[in-house]
């Protein structure tokens, strides 16, 4: 299948790596920052879903 | 010159965890009383809003669906996670905060912060220009800790305090219960055939790490102790946590019952609230425990109890013998610091009040001091120390100006200022550097300046400290527009080289 720009974009990880170009170079817009934010929220997890509790 | 408004709406942002919920307590308290007829609310994630349900000091709990936002942007549908998140911030946005109070230390917090769209913020925030940046003194030193923990004697609660800007009273943490819990809990204890006015001691054999966990025989070994002198036993946990407490209940025998599972955190809270005692390691429960006045008994391995102990007067705190300690691992296979600490010490101090006179662990009593700070004291001068007094005194004279403790020179504290000595030298080096760059440009100063900044990372001690607070500084430099970067790095070396000068003068 070929994959249309749109789609490209269509992922986090595409639309994070999009912003980081722009990072240190412009100022970032609220929507971008959101972006970032749910990037790394995207990767946290507690200890308990760690399973650090499951022993 | 009409007098700046007094800032009115506060939001403190501290998702997780429980503990650290029950730790910043204080600072709702503080906030409400500095700043009279205040509105205080409290950023937090669903699940650790239990330390805070009838908090008498907050005034609204924002609760924060991490998981939820997180298992939807991990599902493909990234755009319905980013319209949760957008929807949690933009509420944030509208309630017009003026100051955003962020103690928690995760990136991902910090990248929500400038959403908030608060009027000023304390703390970490991720700024326009592309980099994350801690601008207050108080929240430097949080992040600098733990470069080098021998040079802090702060507790976390008296850092959040500091960070927040509001004076200790003597108060401690707070935790509320509802008078239907209370009754819950009477009624939970009545069903299992303990009278809530006996003697209860409440176990709490889980914590949130392996290496947290004082081993079960140590608690089968107490709890037998303390039936055989008519305490009852109430073992606590989390569903998790419900084989492991069922078995060491049982073990017990008849004078123990087994809570674990069956409770929500709350609950299990109401239930400690009955407890004459209270024996636990790092855990949420031993901050509750501590909140309610209850007399809490802290069995520490990995952790520091300085900057994470039982808060407030008259607990214990048992730590045992490793050399490694604090390690802060999360899994441990020989455990050796949890097991020297026998059940035998806690049950002389659970019954006679007072530390054992020839221990065999380090064992700590806590208090507050004079001007509100929690101190750890150990009950003998020769057991392990979690700081250097000296040390404690060079950092805090950093930040600090009525810290003023230079104790009598000894070759150790001569030492430290010597290398502190050696470091000023370096930083004064790096500000030349960036000196000359502005007014030549020549890229040559600016890889000067980085080689002299990455040879910092050779100093140990409070050298470490003070590198890592210079890095902190460094790494908060707005990158935008390029033009300044170099004028403003330069300043942030000249402030941190004046306040670490003035510490040693």
């Amino acid at each position: 299948m070929v994959r249309t720009e749109q789609s490209k974009e269509d992922t986090l990880a595409d639309a994070v790596a999009k912003i980081r170009e722009k990072a240190g170079t412009g100022m970032l817009t609220d929507e971008e920052i959101l972006v970032f934010a749910c990037a790394e929220i995207a990767r946290t997890y507690t200890y308990e879903e760690k399973g650090y509790l499951r022993r | 010159m009409t007098k700046p408004a007094c800032p009115q709406k506060f939001l403190v942002v501290l998702p997780s965890n429980l503990g650290d919920v029950i730790m910043a307590t204080p600072v709702l308290e503080g906030l409400k009383r500095k700043h009279k007829d205040s509105f205080v609310a409290f950023f937090v994630e669903e699940g650790f809003d239990a330390g805070l349900l009838t908090n008498p000091w907050c005034d609204s709990i924002i609760g924060f669906q991490r998981r939820e936002i997180r298992n939807v942007l991990n599902t493909g549908r990234w755009r319905d996670g980013r319209s949760l998140l957008a929807e949690i911030t933009e509420r944030i946005s509208l309630e017009q905060f003026d100051v955003i109070l962020n103690l928690s230390q995760p990136n991902y917090i910090s990248s929500l912060v400038p959403l908030f769209n608060g009027k000023t913020v304390v703390g970490q925030q991720y700024l326009r220009e592309g980099n994350h940046c801690v601008g207050d003194d108080w929240s430097q030193y949080l992040y600098a800790i733990p470069f080098y923990r021998m040079g802090n004697n702060l507790h976390a609660t008296d850092v959040y305090r500091r960070i927040a800007g509001v004076k200790s009273h003597r108060g401690g943490c707070t935790l509320t219960l509802s008078a239907e819990e209370k009754a819950w809990a009477r009624g939970f204890l009545a069903s299992r055939g303990i009278d809530p006015g006996d003697r209860i001691a409440v176990f709490q054999p889980g914590a949130a790490l392996p290496s947290k966990c004082w081993p079960p025989e140590h608690f089968v070994s107490l709890g037998k102790l303390l039936a055989a002198d008519g305490w009852n036993i109430c073992v606590t946990g989390a569903p998790v946590e419900q084989e492991v407490a069922a078995t060491i209940a049982t073990r017990i025998g008849t004078r123990a019952v087994c809570a674990a599972g069956e409770t929500s955190f709350r609950q299990s809270v109401a239930l400690l609230s009955f407890g004459q005692a209270c024996v636990t390691g790092d855990t949420a429960q031993m901050h509750a425990s501590a909140a309610l006045g209850v007399p809490t008994y802290a069995i520490f391995g990995p952790t520091n109890p300085v900057e994470t102990g039982p808060y407030g007067d008259g607990h214990y705190v048992f730590s045992g013998h490793c050399p490694q300690m604090p390690c802060f691992k999360s899994e441990c296979t020989s455990q050796e610091c949890m097991k020297s600490i026998a059940p035998e010490i806690v049950f002389g101090c659970i019954q006679t009040g007072r530390g054992p006179d020839l221990p065999l662990c380090n064992v700590y009593r806590t208090s507050c001091k004079a001007d509100g700070d929690f101190e750890l004291s150990p009950c003998d001068p020769g057991m392990h120390r979690y700081f250097r007094e000296e040390d404690v005194c060079l950092v805090r004279n950093i930040f600090d100006d009525r810290w003023n403790c230079l104790p009598g020179a000894s070759a150790d504290f001569a030492h430290s200022v010597a290398e502190l000595g050696k470091w000023l030298e370096m930083v004064s080096d790096m500000c030349n550097a960036l000196n000359r760059f502005e007014s030549l440009r020549d890229p040559m100063d600016i890889r000067k300046f980085e080689q002299i900044r990455r040879s910092l990372s050779g100093f140990a001690g409070v050298g470490a400290f003070c590198t890592a607070l210079l890095n902190i500084r460094l790494n908060s430099v707005p990158l935008l527009p390029p033009e300044h970067a170099a004028g403003r790095t330069l300043d942030a070396c000249w402030k941190t080289h004046k306040q670490v000068g003035k510490a040693i003068s």
